[in-house]
């Protein structure tokens, strides 16, 4: 019986990881109609049109953002160029209806590639996935009435569960 | 243009602060006054309005240095014990929700009552981080998120937190909190995120941009006490030195020889 | 030289795989619960702002500590030339490394942010006790991996005095290491003392050994080797001897503490009015896991019996836990004395003891950290040769006079 699993057993997981790898691309060409992203606000000028060419931000922004992360935490270099602030406060506009997507929704700027391209980051566990405008609203989304304390605590708790 | 208007206009919030809960209150008509009133004062005497109002901050692109040394003075002869305008401040100025958990909710600064065992005399201040120039928390951490800045706040980095919470065992303050549950909707000034230790940041965006004071400093002064003054403790000339160097300040711990960067006076 | 064969156990009984199973089970059931605890957060452990290490600290410190003293035995063979104890040599380090990766599994696993190990591997700050400790622990699962290749490869026997030399030394290190992480802290009254370090060599002597005899025991009852009376007298003494200079070093410490004033509250804490951590000092550390197990093992005709030697040694383990908590937990639920002389009171809990029971979260993840080190013995001792065929009394004296 061992000798025969022994045999088998590299077909076997041949097989599965072929299987895993069909299924694999299949929703991957599933989830290929990009979703409709509202445009940023402005472009940051003619020529690049974003802070980088924008041939170069698709692939390297995140060596940017990363790279002036350090910067900012540690030596309180405040530029806005390459902060994360000023992606989010252009890129993450309201659409027709004037919501704003956060990053677990698809329609979310930088999740709709990350989505699409399996890419796995944490920024937005800690920092704000909208523009700070669109955070105050969502606090507190009545603005002038006051909510009761517990109403906030629910609602925040359904969007922290919400996030896994 | 526009963005430099969002971020330097500090009062677009404001406090509300009837009940004892924190209260996130935008006041729409205010708001827009304030902007419009920002956006004409900018339009006619640009960039003259700008630069006036971010005299005191360093240029943008340039790192910070140790030629500043930022400190507090706290006052507790003028400090109330029934009042907790900092503490309110600095929760709505970072985010810091109440969830209703006492033993997990974070408090970045919180009123301490004292009461003298033999005199039975009562004193009431605010504790926070220390900003200790030999902070135990940075000797322990074992990744280097804990860290100095060069301007003497003590900070974490919490891109290299590993939540491994040494700096809370080491801390004499107990200044620090560990996020014990994930958040959303952080503020985009105060990013904050679970599995991460966090603690007074005197409010280093604020001393970055040239505001020249902390929220709760702030609260405190609109409240009339102003028990909390926020300063440059290497320029003889502020207003922080000036009374240090009158009244005096202690530290807490002095014992453990830290050289803290909040000084308390009165005590 | 050598007489002693060894051999790998036959791992076709049943009852192996079921303990094989139990364990597994038991380690994927903690990894899951850690799982739990990084999506959920911790404020699902009973762990807070004021009790900021709770229960899987205990197990895994225990671990750890338990893991350099289970070397020991080794060592008084390699080391210090008693080739009485050369056949247990080889389970000796094995156990140790296991312990040692079921403590460094659960510290890892209650990181707030277990999946940033790799920044812990790669920054480093040097002042930091934590990064020496880094350091520490993976130098000995590679030393005391050298030392175990010398042992059990012929062609390499003759290392095996520098090999288990430098593992002795590193273990003495690492063991300061992990007591200098309280001893270090210089903000607490229950900790920041220098005693600490050598009180937990002394610890993790005492622990190390207890969790050797009990594995040394089951393995050969339930693989049908025999065991004589002649080793098991050995380790012992030993445990006695050890278990005793735990209690001279938990006198001294109070002593000293109860001679400053400033100490007074948090001796009186520990001493006389905590609660669960007095009942745990006295009930549990002292009567339970110090002067029940010396009874056992130095009073006649206690001390002639096996399982009295077996129960002396859960015992000395449910007392370090004991003491290991009250050192732990304790030291945080006393409030820190910020202003002398003063009553404090605030809404962080100042002044006040802190209140902590674990959670089911964190007793799982425990659990789960000492399945996988008993997992990594139960599979290395079927695998490689690590356990004597014997270690009846006629099979060691032929050992000692050989050797000898």
């Amino acid at each position: 019986m061992r000798k025969i699993i022994k045999k088998y057993l590299v077909y076997v997981l041949l097989v599965i990881t072929l299987i895993f790898c069909a299924i694999g691309i299949t929703i991957a060409y599933a989830h290929n109609d990009h979703p409709e992203i509202p445009p940023p606000k402005e472009n940051y000028n003619d020529e690049t049109l974003c802070v980088e060419p924008v041939e170069v931000m698709r692939k390297e922004h995140f060596t940017f953002v990363l790279d002036h992360r350090d910067k900012t935490v540690i030596d309180g270099i405040r530029t806005k160029k390459h902060s994360l602030i000023e992606c989010i406060e252009c890129h993450i506009t309201a659409n027709a209806k004037g919501e704003y997507a956060r990053y677990s929704e698809e329609t979310h700027f930088c999740a709709s590639c990350h989505q699409f391209a399996a890419v796995n980051i944490d920024c937005f566990q800690c920092h704000a996935d909208r523009p700070e405008e669109a955070i105050r609203k969502a606090i507190n989304p009545n603005q002038t009435v006051d909510q009761s304390s517990e109403q906030k605590i629910q609602h925040y708790l359904q969007f922290s569960n919400a996030e896994h | 243009m526009r963005y430099k208007l969002e971020i330097d206009t500090n009062i677009d919030h404001v406090l509300n602060d009837s009940s004892d809960d924190v209260v996130y209150e935008v006041d729409l008509e205010r708001r827009n006054f304030l902007r419009n009133a920002a956006l004409v004062g900018g339009l006619t005497i640009a960039p003259g309005v700008m630069l006036y109002q971010t005299a005191h901050a360093k240029p943008d692109d340039e790192p910070v240095t140790d030629k500043h040394r930022w400190g507090m003075l706290i006052d507790t002869n003028v400090c109330q014990e029934d009042c907790d305008a900092c503490v309110t401040a600095c929760n709505e100025e970072h985010g810091l929700w109440d969830l209703g958990r006492p033993k997990t909710d974070a408090q970045w600064i919180r009123k301490l009552n004292i009461k003298d065992k033999l005199t039975g005399h009562v004193t009431s201040l605010p504790m926070m981080c220390q900003h200790c120039e030999h902070p135990p928390c940075v000797d322990v951490c074992p990744t280097r998120a804990s860290f100095k800045r060069a301007d003497g706040i003590v900070l974490v980095n919490p891109h290299t937190c590993i939540g491994c919470r040494y700096c809370m065992m080491a801390c004499p303050y107990k200044a620090r909190s560990f996020i014990h549950e994930p958040l959303v909707d952080q503020l985009p000034h105060a990013p904050r995120g679970k599995g991460c230790v966090e603690s007074c940041t005197l409010c280093v965006h604020k001393v970055d941009r040239g505001d020249n004071n902390t929220a709760c400093a702030e609260a405190c002064a609109k409240d009339g006490h102003q028990a909390l003054l926020f300063g440059d403790l290497n320029d003889p000339n502020s207003e922080i030195s000036k009374q240090l160097e009158k009244h005096g300040g202690v530290q807490i711990r002095a014992d453990l020889n830290l050289n803290t960067g909040v000084r308390y006076s009165g005590l | 030289m050598e007489t002693t064969r060894f051999s790998s156990i036959e791992a076709k009984s049943i009852q192996y795989w079921i303990l094989l199973s139990a364990l597994g089970l038991a380690a994927l059931i903690g990894y899951l619960s850690a799982h739990h605890m990084d999506v959920e957060g911790h404020h699902i452990t009973g762990m807070s702002n004021q009790i900021i290490w709770g229960f899987p600290h205990v197990i895994a410190i225990f671990l750890i500590v338990a893991a350099s003293g289970a070397l020991n035995v080794a060592s008084i063979s390699s080391v210090f030339g008693k080739y009485d104890y050369k056949p247990l040599a080889r389970l000796s380090a094995l156990l140790a490394i296991a312990l040692l990766v079921g403590g460094l599994v659960i510290l890892v696993l209650d990181l707030g942010r277990p999946d940033r190990l790799i920044v812990a591997m790669t920054i480093y700050n040097f002042k930091s006790i934590f990064a020496w400790n880094i350091f520490l622990y993976t130098g000995f699962i590679i030393i005391t991996g050298i030392y175990l290749w010398m042992m059990m490869e012929r062609k390499m026997n003759k290392f095996t005095k520098p090999a288990g030399f430098l593992a002795f030394i590193w273990r003495l290190i690492l063991t300061t290491g992990t007591g200098s992480i309280f001893g270090f802290l210089v903000a607490r009254q229950a900790y920041d003392a220098a005693i600490m370090a050598p009180m937990f060599i002394i610890m993790s002597f005492a622990f190390g050994l207890a969790v050797f005899i009990l594995v040394l025991q089951a393995s050969y009852a339930w693989t049908h080797r025999s065991l004589g009376d002649a080793m098991l007298d050995k380790l012992r003494k030993l445990l006695g001897i050890f278990v005793s200079a735990i209690l001279y070093f938990v006198i001294a410490k109070h002593l000293t503490n109860l001679y400053a004033t400033e100490h007074h509250g948090i001796e009186a804490f520990i001493l006389l009015n905590g609660g669960i951590y007095t009942f745990l000092f006295w009930g549990v550390q002292i009567v339970v896991g110090s002067l029940i197990p010396l009874a056992l093992v130095f009073i006649k005709p206690m001390s002639q019996c096996r399982n009295c030697l077996s129960i002396a040694s859960v015992l000395v383990i449910i007392g370090g836990l004991a003491q290991l908590y009250v050192i732990i937990v304790g030291g945080q639920a006393y409030p820190l004395d910020m202003f002398p002389g003063y009553e404090v009171s605030s809404s962080f809990f100042d002044g006040v003891v802190a209140e902590y029971s674990p959670s089911i979260w964190e007793i799982l993840l425990g659990i789960g950290g000492i399945s996988i080190a008993l997992l990594i013995v139960t599979v290395s001792v079927a695998v490689l040769d690590f356990l004597p065929e014997s270690l009846s009394d006629k099979a060691l004296k032929l050992d000692t006079a050989k050797a000898s």
